[in-house]
């Protein structure tokens, strides 16, 4: 089943200038794509957009073939379905782990409890359960924010450049263990990344943006085969970052 | 279009915190009394000539004591220079009235401190060796050290943002220490000095108890004679009007020239500086220099309020202060609380739904600050009486008009900015991706605020509710025309019995009212403390 389907998306702050165009995509339940591109491209935009925190100038979304986003219809961020997560992590720091991860679950506290439980076991942060973000380090921290955003068992999981503040060895470590988190349960995904490395070590797509159109698509193994030019380029901006 | 919650309230208190102004201002276009004619004739070109006097006598000598005492606190080390640094505020405690009573007390020709030396000095009882103080050099003295901590703060913050490199560079043209300060150091921070003040003038053209006091003429004084002595509430208005001009001109005034504001901080490179140690004349001379306000400004009432306390038996808990204190308490934590849950309010739906017009309207609710505090009551008494008379005259008496409903209303219009700024500045803090993962947590609107938002403010919403507690406890004019029959608050009682001339009477509401004002001043010293670049290295 069709898990996310974009099509002909537009979207400008400053008329005759636009940050997106003529964007479609299409993503197959439990896939991971990567969207890639330098900074300033639109790829954030593009997320903020299928979260609904931002609406488009034109063009549809739609989730699980219903319309989400329209001309004629807008499903509210909150009712959209999407677990969201940020470089900044985000995490409520008046909150202890527990409660962050509990923070979006319906049910009975007990219930609630419990699949916090098992998500915090599952990226082996719950130990932590009882800390409160301050206490746990970076690493832990964006472990805990995805384990947040999977926690109401959302339709996609959006991540916005997820490991960007990590260090590479960490990085490295979980890029992995999400991968598999996410294969393991069968989670949609899209990740925004500036970094190659993210693309395709995680994703089973991906599609590179510039300037707001989308000029390249096709599986991970497809994008390795980008051009050379593209690649020192990309270098280069996560060097400079 | 359909609008929701977080639209219409901004909205309504828009309509709510302009109507009160918008009637004062309303009144030029009607008809003008034969009162009009005879204050225009005769008494208008006083109100007129006093106030300038007295803006300019404050505006240079408040520029003097809190430039050149800042400028000593951040570029020397001398002695007490520590103490120096945050009790050069404790003056903000002191509201220019009570400054006022005390000096009466202290320098009136039987007053403590002309009775002292003549008791020194065994001199007869037709000495008197202190001036009078009731004129306006003694209300420019009253104001300026009771004010003179606005521009002492401003240009404490920005010689802080000033860089070692900018000042050296300018010893190394060829400028000694003074040349330094006065053709560097303070043009570099001209629109954080024009900003404080500013916030001086304000409060001296707002000012009623001490002009009144004093004596003096001035438009809060004739405002408040043409109303309760000529009964004639349309010229009374009139006269508001122009004196609300005038305030708003200064705000444009001080808005402009903020506009240029960061270039005085604007340094990439941040160097701090390197304290000098004065020794001998020179540390006397900056210690004296910096007691002198303080000395004045505060220590000088305290101990004049404490003596009449000592002396004549101070009753503190005499049932009339009891009642008193509790009626200002319980409408300032009133105000308090309506002013910071407003303010969370307008600024989660400025951020909930980050819409222009929304801000642009949420600055307009701020400016009841500029509006002196006798206008602000005429203006409201006005929209009340409109109210009862239109929709509850025909069902009962005037409810409205002379109720607790008015002076709360005026004390939210006129605090409402303090809340503001501190809820912003709280707001600020909170990452804006904290509440797009909340929302994608299907957590928005009343239950973002509450269950995100509420618990990470809690800090600002204290702070909010403590500025406007010691604001409204001081607050005279407009409690004086708006309080309930037979309601008096802390400043009324204080100003009743300077009225009455029974200053010893009047120290225990006095005291009451500086012990209060010293609550925003720790938070103020606070924040000096926190805000230094060097701090954060």
């Amino acid at each position: 089943m069709t898990a996310l389907e974009i099509k002909d998306l537009n979207h400008y702050y400053v008329k005759g200038k636009n940050v997106l165009n003529d964007v479609n995509i299409e993503l197959e339940d439990g896939e991971i794509l990567s969207i890639l591109g330098p900074s300033g491209c639109g790829k954030t935009t593009l997320l903020r957009i299928i979260a609904g925190l931002e609406k488009e100038t034109s063009g549809s979304i739609l989730m699980k073939d219903q319309i989400i986003s329209d001309h004629f219809h807008t499903v509210l961020t909150e009712n959209r379905d999407v677990g969201l997560v940020v470089q900044e992590r985000a995490l409520f720091p008046h909150l202890t782990i527990i409660n962050n991860v509990m923070f979006g679950v319906s049910g009975s506290k007990t219930d609630r409890h419990s699949t916090a439980m098992r998500l915090l076991k599952l990226f082996r942060v719950d130990r932590y359960a009882y800390n409160y973000p301050n206490e746990i380090s970076s690493g832990e921290q964006q472990r805990v924010a995805i384990a947040r955003a999977m926690a109401p068992n959302p339709k996609i999981l959006l991540m916005d450049e997820p490991f960007g503040t990590l260090d590479q060895s960490l990085t490295n470590q979980l890029r992995v263990e999400t991968r598999k988190i996410l294969k393991d349960n069968n989670i949609t995904a899209i990740i925004v990344s500036h970094d190659f490395d993210d693309a395709l070590s995680m994703s089973d797509k991906v599609i590179v943006i510039e300037d707001g159109t989308v000029i390249q698509s096709g599986s991970a193994k497809d994008i390795t085969h980008i051009s050379r030019e593209k690649s020192v380029k990309f270098s280069s901006i996560k060097a400079n970052t | 279009m359909r609008l929701s919650f977080w639209e219409i309230t901004p909205i309504t208190l828009f309509v709510i915190f302009i109507a009160p102004v918008a009637l004062v201002l309303y009144s030029l276009t009607g008809e003008y009394s034969d009162n009009w004619t005879h204050l225009y004739e005769y008494v208008l070109t006083g109100y007129i000539i006093n106030t300038v006097y007295l803006v300019a006598g404050v505006s240079i000598l408040v520029s003097i004591i809190g430039v050149g005492t800042a400028w000593l606190i951040t570029n020397y080390n001398f002695s007490g220079k520590n103490i120096f640094e945050w009790a050069l505020i404790l003056p903000l405690a002191v509201p220019p009235y009570i400054l006022a009573y005390t000096f009466t007390g202290l320098f009136d020709t039987f007053g403590t401190a002309n009775n002292l030396i003549r008791d020194v000095f065994d001199l007869g009882r037709e000495f008197t060796f202190f001036p009078k103080v009731r004129n306006v050099p003694g209300a420019i003295i009253v104001f300026s050290f009771t004010l003179y901590p606005y521009v002492y703060l401003v240009s404490r913050m920005a010689f802080i943002n000033q860089s070692r490199t900018m000042l050296e560079a300018g010893r190394t043209l060829g400028l000694n220490k003074f040349e330094t300060f006065y053709k560097l150091g303070v043009p570099m921070i001209r629109p954080a000095i024009i900003g404080g003040l500013m916030l001086v003038i304000m409060e001296t053209i707002s000012d009623f108890g001490a002009v009144d006091h004093f004596a003096i003429s001035t438009f809060t004084t004739g405002i408040f004679r043409t109303w309760y002595g000529m009964y004639d509430i349309e010229t009374a208005k009139q006269l508001a009007s122009l004196l609300l001009i005038f305030a708003v001109t200064l705000i444009l005034i001080e808005r402009y020239s903020r506009r240029n504001a960061s270039y005085s901080n604007a340094m990439s490179l941040y160097k701090p500086l390197f304290l000098t140690k004065l020794k001998g004349i020179p540390n006397t001379l900056a210690f004296l220099i910096c007691f002198t306000p303080i000395f004045i400004g505060f220590l000088l009432p305290v101990m004049e309020l404490l003596y009449w306390a000592l002396n004549y038996k101070l009753d503190f808990f005499n049932e009339k202060f009891i009642t008193t204190a509790w009626n200002t308490f319980y409408l300032a934590l009133m105000a308090a609380f309506l002013c910071s849950i407003l303010a969370v309010i307008i600024n989660f739906s400025i951020r909930y739904k980050s819409n222009n017009y929304l801000k642009v309207m949420s600055s307009f609710l701020t400016v009841g600050y500029a509006v002196p505090g006798l206008i602000l009551a005429i203006g409201v008494m006005q929209m009340l009486t409109y109210f009862d008379q239109s929709f509850v005259s025909e069902f009962s008496n005037f409810i409205l008009t002379g109720s607790i409903m008015g002076l709360v209303l005026a004390y939210v219009i006129k605090s409402y900015a303090l809340s503001s700024s501190t809820i912003e500045a709280g707001y600020q803090r909170i990452n804006s991706r904290v509440d797009d993962v909340a929302r994608t947590l299907k957590t928005s609107g009343w239950a973002l605020l509450a269950q995100v938002h509420l618990p990470l403010l809690k800090t600002s919403f204290l702070t909010s509710m403590l500025l406007v507690v010691s604001e409204v406890i001081k607050e005279l004019p407009a409690t004086l025309i708006l309080r309930p029959f037979n309601f008096d608050t802390l400043a009324v009682y204080t100003y009743i019995y300077a009225a009455e001339e029974r200053m010893y009477d009047a120290a225990a509401p006095s005291i009451a009212i500086v012990l209060v004002g010293l609550i925003p001043i720790i938070i103020l010293t606070r924040m000096i403390r926190t805000s230094r670049p060097a701090s954060r290295d």
